[in-house]
């Protein structure tokens, strides 16, 4: 073929960027689809977790969330001492009396961005993830409950007794305060795809209340419900920036 | 005669139990580790035995704050996968091996050298079957004072006043 008048220099100029534009490309591509975090990788600032819960569709008596947070995390119940029972999510019933109009709410730790409950803690034990998640690290808690009393939403619950049997991915101990976490065993897992106990228990009851996602994420099911409507903090006043929002209160 | 005191005494001096290691009766005092290496997944364990046994405290401790305060779950020195390799047997009815057990497997070393173990006032003890539920096992009864409350409460509604 050396009969064809081939430019070898262009030839090769066009094979090459032609690959390398495919590698780009396809890099590009490959990123996006692997959003779940790798398991020795940090977790980092650019995600914020948080939930949108619609109290219009809260259905009055339903108590799903609860019931399935209580199975997911072991949370154990004493007959007839309520006071002391481990509580990481409550209905509220509330009642403009104004009004007369009436709303239910599943009311959990609301994973502030400026949270009481870490300012107040005297060993560090309650701290705020870089990805906005706030938990307790049971190692350093001492137990004093100081987090109990600053919060305003009184998520945290104490843990009065010894405990067996705990489930593997929720370590809970003697003498240490918990609360909701996100279900972050699920998150890390998981990641964008991750759905909490509570909100995977209302999508089953049929009301899908509960939304979770990545508030930092514009393209995020929960940023996109965000912005089309209005949406408050509980407690707005103590200027938190929490994590959960609520609609049609 | 000085020679052969000599000889004497350097016979007494080298002779040895030969068969020591594997004859010598293991002492009833204190219950030797259960160690039931064939109830274990996989071939080795993470590290080699002379490195785990002497430093999987300080594995464990430095990997525990990577996770709760990174969420760097890796399982190489993760407490749970230690507990899913090694913990796999259950006890005569069933029923996970108990902690307090000398045949659970961290508490069989740990019961013999005489170190407390604390993981395990909030970490499983074995691999979650899904069907064992949590347990409070030192129940307390702590005196609740309701009619404290509903005097307060119904102040509040007098508007102040006693009823």
């Amino acid at each position: 073929m050396s009969r064809l008048n081939v430019d070898e220099d262009r030839r090769s100029f066009v094979k090459t960027s032609l690959v390398s534009g495919l590698a780009v490309v396809s890099g590009v591509s490959l990123v996006q689809i692997s959003n779940a975090k790798d398991p020795g990788e940090s977790v980092s600032a650019s995600k914020r977790w948080g939930m949108l819960i619609d109290t219009t569709k809260c259905a009055s008596g339903c108590d799903a969330c609860v019931t399935a947070c209580n199975v997911e995390h072991g949370l154990e119940a004493i007959e007839n001492r309520e006071e002391t029972d481990a509580q990481w999510i409550r209905k509220v019933h509330l009642k403009n009396k104004l009004t007369d109009a009436e709303h239910d709410l599943p009311m959990m730790c609301q994973h502030c961005e400026n949270p009481p409950c870490v300012d107040v803690c005297p060993t560090g034990a309650s701290f705020k993830r870089d990805d906005g998640i706030v938990l307790v690290d049971k190692h350093t808690c001492i137990g004093c409950r100081y987090c109990m009393m600053a919060c305003p939403y009184k998520a945290r619950s104490f843990i009065h007794e010894a405990l067996t049997n705990q489930k593997p991915d929720v370590p809970r101990g003697k003498g240490t305060v918990e609360s909701c976490t996100l279900c972050v065993h699920r998150v890390d897992k998981d990641g964008e795809k991750a759905i909490p106990a509570c909100a995977e228990a209302c999508d089953k009851e049929g009301h899908k209340a509960i939304v979770f996602g990545d508030l930092k994420d514009k393209n995020s099911v929960l940023s996109q419900l965000l912005s089309e409507q209005s949406s408050t903090q509980i407690r707005a006043d103590l200027g938190l920036n929490t994590g959960i929002r609520y609609r049609g209160i | 005669m000085r020679f052969i005191a000599l000889l004497v005494f350097w016979v007494l001096l080298n002779i040895q139990n030969v068969g020591a290691e594997k004859s010598a009766p293991k002492s009833t005092r204190v219950p030797q580790p259960i160690l039931k290496h064939e109830t274990w997944k996989g071939t080795q364990c993470v590290a080699s035995e002379e490195d785990i046994r002497k430093n999987h405290m300080d594995f464990l401790l430095h990997q525990r704050d990577d996770t709760v305060h990174e969420g760097i779950r890796t399982k190489k020195y993760s407490l749970k996968n230690c507990i899913n390799c090694h913990v796999t047997t259950k006890g005569k009815d069933g029923a996970p091996i108990p902690i307090t057990s000398r045949e659970h497997f961290c508490n069989t070393c740990h019961a013999y050298v005489g170190v407390t173990l604390d993981c395990f006032q909030c970490h499983a003890t074995h691999p979650d079957s899904g069907q064992v539920k949590t347990k409070i096992i030192d129940k307390i009864t702590p005196i609740i004072e309701k009619h404290e409350n509903q005097a307060f409460h119904s102040k509040v509604k007098n508007g102040g006043k006693d009823e």
